[in-house]
């Protein structure tokens, strides 16, 4: 246990300068504000760096961590439904941000927010992060059917909210 | 891809381009491995008998390197988020962990409650956030503490009063 513990922190360290702008950028787009991006992220590669022992290898801890960023941005969107928690404020893209993003996507990452919250997680990481049905599974605890029958059903409704499907 | 995949891979990557790589702390753990050979701030941490991860990356250099990065040209900052803020993350024991320590002793509701009534007393802490809503175990029942400073220092002096206190396993310093 020794052992695995010293191996924790390069194999983190590792992890993190790998895949932590990545994932900063997919808490970003799931929850919509910086800092709770972050917050998220960060609180993820804890997690992993505390687990590290019962972890065998490293692309089950990149699954790890994957599925602690959804779970991180879930509680977050979920705290945020709830009256009178002030902790996470309501995401809020900045002026700048919205500028540079431009109007019609802001239309578009509106609609994805219309959707539930399982159907927007398996959109954002197939068009987003670029995951395989496998690895979206492993992300998201489900089965590759699921995973399929899920973004099929998310892009037709995103499809419906835009007028696409006209 | 149809239209409705096109335009929301397009969104999304504008999006998330709004994040750049000078958003990101970089880490500053050294490579290689053995606590022994972590840079110093972290070698101070883990000799008060506890592990200590620093992840994250200006606040622990030289002195002077105490403000938050500003984003790069390319990637402006999408909110406003507070400048110089350290965030201390207070890992509590749990009867997983890999400290053989904390298993023997998981940390008890009595631990939780003292270290946030000691937390209350340092006049240095900015904000505490004892809910844990990112919990990263997905277990019952909160195993963080956070702690939000103002600078790398008080990350250090707080991780220094912290460390080898009942219920705690390590303190993480973000940024």
């Amino acid at each position: 246990m020794a052992r695995a513990r010293d191996d924790a922190a390069p194999a983190v360290t590792d992890l993190y300068r790998g895949h932590a702008l990545g994932l900063t950028r997919l808490a970003f787009v799931m929850v919509g504000d910086r800092q709770t991006a972050e917050d998220v992220v960060q609180d993820a590669f804890t997690g992993l760096y505390r687990r590290w022992g019962h972890i065998e290898d490293r692309e089950r801890a990149l699954n790890y961590v994957r599925s602690a960023v959804l779970n991180g941005c879930r509680n977050a969107l979920r705290a945020r439904r709830r009256p009178l928690r002030v902790t996470h404020q309501p995401a809020v893209w900045s002026a700048e941000t919205a500028a540079l993003v431009g109007e019609e996507r802001r239309e578009v990452l509106a609609a994805l927010a219309r959707l539930p919250a399982r159907q927007r997680e398996a959109l954002v990481l197939r068009y987003f992060s670029g995951l395989s049905e496998q690895e979206i599974a492993a992300a998201m605890g489900v089965s590759r059917g699921t995973v399929k029958s899920t973004t099929s059903r998310a892009l037709a409704a995103l499809g419906r909210l835009l007028g696409d499907d006209q | 891809m149809n239209s409705t995949e096109a335009r929301l891979a397009d969104a999304l990557r504008a999006a998330g381009d709004t994040i750049g790589p000078a958003d990101v702390a970089d880490p500053t753990l050294t490579p290689g491995g053995a606590r022994r050979r972590w840079k110093a701030p972290v070698a101070l941490l883990s000799a008060a008998a506890a592990a200590a991860v620093i992840a994250g990356g200006t606040l622990l250099g030289p002195a002077g390197h105490d403000a938050r990065p500003a984003a790069g040209g390319s990637s402006p900052t999408p909110s406003a988020t507070p400048a110089a803020e350290v965030r201390v993350s207070i890992v509590l024991c749990g009867r997983k962990s890999t400290v053989p320590r904390c298993r023997r002793s998981p940390a008890t509701e009595n631990d939780r409650k003292r270290l946030l009534n000691e937390l209350q007393t340092f006049a240095y802490v900015r904000s505490i956030d004892a809910k844990a809503d990112y919990e990263i175990a997905p277990k019952k029942g909160s195993n963080l503490i956070w702690a939000r400073v103002a600078t790398q220092d008080d990350a250090q002096r707080l991780a220094r009063a912290l460390l080898g206190r009942p219920g705690v396993e390590s303190v993480v310093v973000y940024r």
